[in-house]
């Protein structure tokens, strides 16, 4: 593994705000993630994640527009930064590496 | 999406998340939280949606959302910086840190093992839910020429009347065999003693029985029995109990009827392994409405708003009418019972329990004393080396109160440590402590009362050891003390001693304690007890079956070659049951009328016991004219008669118990003790029958082993009564028993008396340390113009001495007053002699002089160049 470590759950967050673009904000990224992976997270685990990948520097933010049905309060959106991308496009080279060195008959039932 | 806006977050929940979490993360947090909660309360239910809010308020309970609280207010600074110094100080000097805290842990652990001791004394009984409405009938005996006594056995009778003729009194009244009977039950698990009460079908209630199993109402029925827990299980296994038969005695068959929880060891019935009905215990020799015969305790429940005083004197004169005697009836109230319930000449008096509650509690708090002395000794006397730090400290800006806080800070420090560490100790000593003191007290560590009174007891301990030397360094001149030139003055230099002197005074009040106790405990076990208890056995006749075979036993016993004598008489040895007035004898003035212990004995007994006749004879088996007619006394009795010459004498009785009237006196023996063997000897009067009586006694043969004897004794025994359940015990130790209290009372004193010194010592240590090293140079000096060693240690440790002595001289006076008061309460005690107060002061002054030697041969053997050099 390269110094690039990435946790699954932070991979997987990672690659979510990077499907939604522009409308990567908290709520957005659960129902992303439960449509898409069928996985319940609580929205204080998925903060914990987004706050470390942006001090790591893989994510940047800023404060969006308010909506009523938020009761007034803005969104902060999340934007993959250049760094991060390198980081995701590192994983998954290194994933497909690893996936054409299996020779074909371990994976043939 | 515009829906309702009737439903609004949990606001509690919305509360509770912006108390702790992140100011920045607000505004994000709250949105997404409230954006969710809309989207459920809309589609899927408003209650779904607010258990969720909550849901997620918690899941945000993570370290990166949490408000950061180490504010920077002076406040919490100043605290901080407080315990940041003090924690750096304790472990700096870790000698005296550890003196401390040894001194302040081994106080603590006395103080928490005594505490729960108190507290076990105090809440007595507690475990009878009515504990605050029971009373028990107690009577006083107006004998004249007397003083009056206090007792509780009382007729039936009166038990009868209270519950047939005073129910707007009392809610239940209740009787009950007065001492607790041992029998014998046989189940198929086999015989076992077992000793309970015989009682009145009430009582199960009115003390609040807890019933495991059956009824409590069971001893309705006349041939039912309940038993505790720990019996049934004894008796019966893992079989279910209730309603099995047991055969008590060997003739009588009882139906178990109920098992209730154990009683536990603070209650006055602790102990009773069963409880029988009282109308099985009288059917066929007594009844509920006899009058003249003494053996009942009387119980009764007061309704809610009958005032005590008022019942107790309303039943005052209710036996007047039915005896010849005075005497009066009165209710102690069942708070009082364990406490409160030893009286003189009629008038309640400090018991001796509670005496024990205020001598432990005081000692427990002196000890703790000594412990805070150490703290404040050696911290002021330590004030040097840390006259810099205050002197810095004070020209920066500190006030008074801050530098105080911060010495205060180190004392609290160190007694919350030592009350954890005492804590830990005293929950691992317990078991030994519950032996010493005779208790079952289960450490209350999940009580938060425990926890609560601790931590208050170690924030007083803080305060006591933590505030004198706050007060002293804190007023330090820092002008002085930066330039060097402090030294810690003469006034701190008396104090230190005036508080050496104290902890000495108290270790050797404690020590000389010791030693009278020992002294005391050692003189009454080594009295003559009229008797000799070595090798002899006391067997209670149990069963009807024993009853008509004396002659076989003691034929074949003392053919097996294992007993040398067999006797009998209607009492056992140890106790002075079985009293009588009505006496008359020649001489006797006519209002007095004393009270005999009068026993009923066979031919065999006084050989059997080794009575030592002093005057006259022994009974004779040859004179049929002996029996129940001659009478053996004792030389109290004899004294109490005034007979000069009591042999050939006559006494009258007034009823006619022991087969006739008149007696003579045959012979006078050394007085027996069979009582208490502190007190006086009680007057006995002995009557002979050619009855079997209830006890037997047997002398083992000596030459034989006592197992080989007791197997022997054993099987002829089962030979010639093979279903009677039988027991023995041996005299010497139901006699050694007697003492337990005193034994008891002793190891404790030596215990604290042991602690007191040590602690003391330890304090001493300290201080001797802190000086010789702070005179090292000096020593060194001196060494090098040639003083020898033997000139450098009386230098440096005479001063030390000195104090103990000065505690000597207070203490013995003291010692002595308060230990006369304790053995003012004996009847036989020793002569208090002077050398025991020397021998306790020098005690203390030899394991001082070991101590400050320790330290002081050391310094002065050190090596004067390298104490030079350094500079």
């Amino acid at each position: 593994m390269s110094k690039h470590h990435l946790g699954e759950f932070e991979e997987i967050v990672m690659l979510t705000v990077a499907i939604l673009a522009d409308e990567a904000y908290g709520v957005a990224i659960i129902d992303e993630m439960e449509s898409r992976l069928n996985r319940k997270v609580s929205i204080g685990a998925l903060q914990t994640v987004l706050r470390r990948l942006e001090k790591k520097g893989y994510l940047s933010s800023q404060f969006g527009e308010a909506t009523n049905m938020r009761g007034g309060k803005r969104k902060r959106y999340f934007s993959l930064t250049t760094y991060g991308k390198n980081v995701l496009t590192e994983v998954k080279e290194q994933r497909l590496s690893l996936w054409e060195a299996i020779p074909n008959f371990s994976l043939n039932k | 999406m515009d829906n309702n806006n009737n439903h609004t977050p949990p606001r509690l929940a919305e509360a509770f998340l912006l108390w702790f979490l992140k100011e920045e993360l607000g505004e994000e947090v709250l949105g997404d939280l409230e954006e969710k909660f809309n989207y459920t309360a809309a589609h899927r239910s408003v209650l779904l949606a607010k258990v969720n809010y909550w849901y997620q308020v918690f899941q945000y309970l993570r370290p990166f959302a949490i408000r950061n609280y180490r504010s920077n207010s002076k406040f919490n600074t100043m605290y901080q910086h407080n315990f940041k110094i003090s924690l750096r100080n304790i472990l700096r000097n870790k000698g005296y840190s550890l003196i401390n805290l040894s001194g302040l842990v081994v106080s603590m652990t006395v103080v928490i093992l005594i505490g729960l001791w108190v507290y076990d004394e105090l809440s007595f009984n507690n475990y009878h839910i009515q504990k605050e409405h029971i009373a028990q009938v107690m009577i006083e005996h107006h004998n004249p020429g007397e003083d009056i006594h206090v007792g509780t056995v009382l007729p039936p009778a009166l038990g009868t009347l209270l519950k047939e003729s005073y129910s707007t009194y009392f809610d239940q009244v209740a009787m009950m065999r007065s001492r607790p009977e041992e029998r014998i039950f046989t189940t198929n698990r086999g015989h076992f003693a077992e000793s309970g009460y015989f009682m009145q079908p009430d009582g199960a209630k009115m003390f609040g029985l807890n019933m495991q199993q059956g009824d409590i109402n069971g001893l309705r029925d006349v041939n039912a029995i309940l038993l505790s827990e720990t019996t049934a299980q004894k008796l019966f296994g893992d079989s279910d109990p209730l309603n099995q038969i047991i055969t008590m005695d060997g003739n009588t068959e009882l139906t178990v009827a109920g098992v209730y929880e154990d009683l536990p060891h603070n209650s006055s019935f602790h102990g009773a392994s069963y409880f029988a009905p009282l109308q099985l215990y009288i059917s066929g020799w007594s009844g509920l409405n006899v009058w003249d015969n003494y053996f009942i305790h009387t119980y009764v429940k007061l309704k809610e708003h009958v005032n005590l005083q008022k019942a107790s004197a309303l039943i005052k004169d209710l036996v007047l009418p039915h005896t010849e005697g005075q005497r009066y009836l009165f209710l102690n109230p069942m708070n009082k019972w364990h406490l409160h319930s030893e009286f003189e000449n009629g008038q309640p008096v400090t018991s001796q329990r509670l005496k024990f509650v205020w001598l432990f509690g005081a000692a427990a708090i002196f000890i703790v004393a000594l412990a805070c002395i150490n703290f404040m000794n050696l911290s002021t006397a330590a004030s040097e080396k840390r006259a810099k730090e205050i002197g810095i400290r004070k020209s920066l800006g500190s006030q008074r109160l801050q530098l105080m806080s911060q010495f205060l800070t180190e004392a609290f420090l160190l007694s919350f440590l030592s009350f954890l560490t005492a804590a830990t100790m005293a929950a691992l000593v317990l078991p030994w402590f519950n032996n010493i003191a005779s208790k079952e007290i289960a450490f209350p560590s999940t009580n938060p009362w425990f926890w609560l009174v601790g931590f208050t007891i170690s924030l007083i301990t803080g305060i006591l050891s933590g505030s004198y030397p706050a007060f002293y360094l804190s007023a330090l001149n820092p002008l002085k003390s930066l330039k060097g030139g402090f030294s810690s003055g003469k006034k701190g230099a008396l104090l230190r001693k005036t508080l050496v002197v104290f902890q000495f005074t108290i270790s050797i009040l404690l020590i000389s304690g010791t030693f009278v106790v020992y002294q005391q405990v050692q003189h009454a076990k080594s009295r003559p007890t009229g008797y000799s208890k070595a090798n002899l056995l006391v067997i209670p006749k149990r069963s009807g079956e024993m009853y008509g075979k004396y002659e076989a036993l003691s034929y074949e016993l003392k053919k097996s070659g294992a007993v040398i004598e067999v006797g009998e008489a209607n009492y056992p040895i140890t106790n002075t049951l079985g009293n009588n007035n009505g006496f008359d004898w020649e001489g006797k003035p006519p209002s007095f009328d004393p009270s005999f212990n009068t026993i009923l004995v066979n031919h065999d007994y006084g050989k059997t016991i080794g009575w030592e006749v002093t005057e006259g004879r022994d009974f004779n088996k040859n004179l049929t004219s002996d029996i129940s007619k001659s009478v053996i006394i004792t030389e109290s009795t004899k004294k109490l008669m005034g007979l000069e010459n009591a042999v050939g004498s006559e006494i009258k009785f007034s009823k006619d118990y022991f087969g006739s009237n008149t007696f003579t006196i045959v012979g006078v023996v050394r007085d027996m003790i069979k009582g208490d063997p502190f007190q006086a000897p009680r007057p006995a009067i002995m009557f002979l029958t050619n009855n079997e009586l209830s006890y037997m006694f047997v002398r083992l043969n000596p030459e034989l082993p006592v197992t080989e004897a007791l197997m022997k004794l054993e099987a002829v025994i089962k030979d010639i009564v093979p279903s009677a359940p039988f027991n023995y015990n041996f005299v010497d130790m139901e006699y050694n028993a007697k003492f337990r209290a005193e034994e008891r009372a002793g190891k404790l004193v030596s215990i604290f008396a042991v602690l007191a010194i040590f602690i003391s010592c330890l304090g001493m240590f300290g201080l001797v340390s802190f000086i010789t090293e702070k005179r090292t140079r000096e020593i060194g000096i001196r060494k090098v113009l040639g003083a020898p060693i033997a000139s450098l240690w009386r230098m440096l440790s005479l001063n030390f001495i000195y104090p103990v002595v000065v505690a000597c001289l207070i203490a013995t006076p003291i010692a002595y007053y308060l230990l006369n008061n304790w053995l003012h309460a004996y009847d036989y005690k020793i002569e208090m002699s002077w050398w025991v107060f020397g021998l306790a002061g020098l005690a203390a002054i030899a394991v001082t002089m070991v101590t400050v030697s320790y330290r002081t041969i050391k310094a002065a053997l050190l090596d004067p160049v390298k104490n030079l050099q350094s500079e």
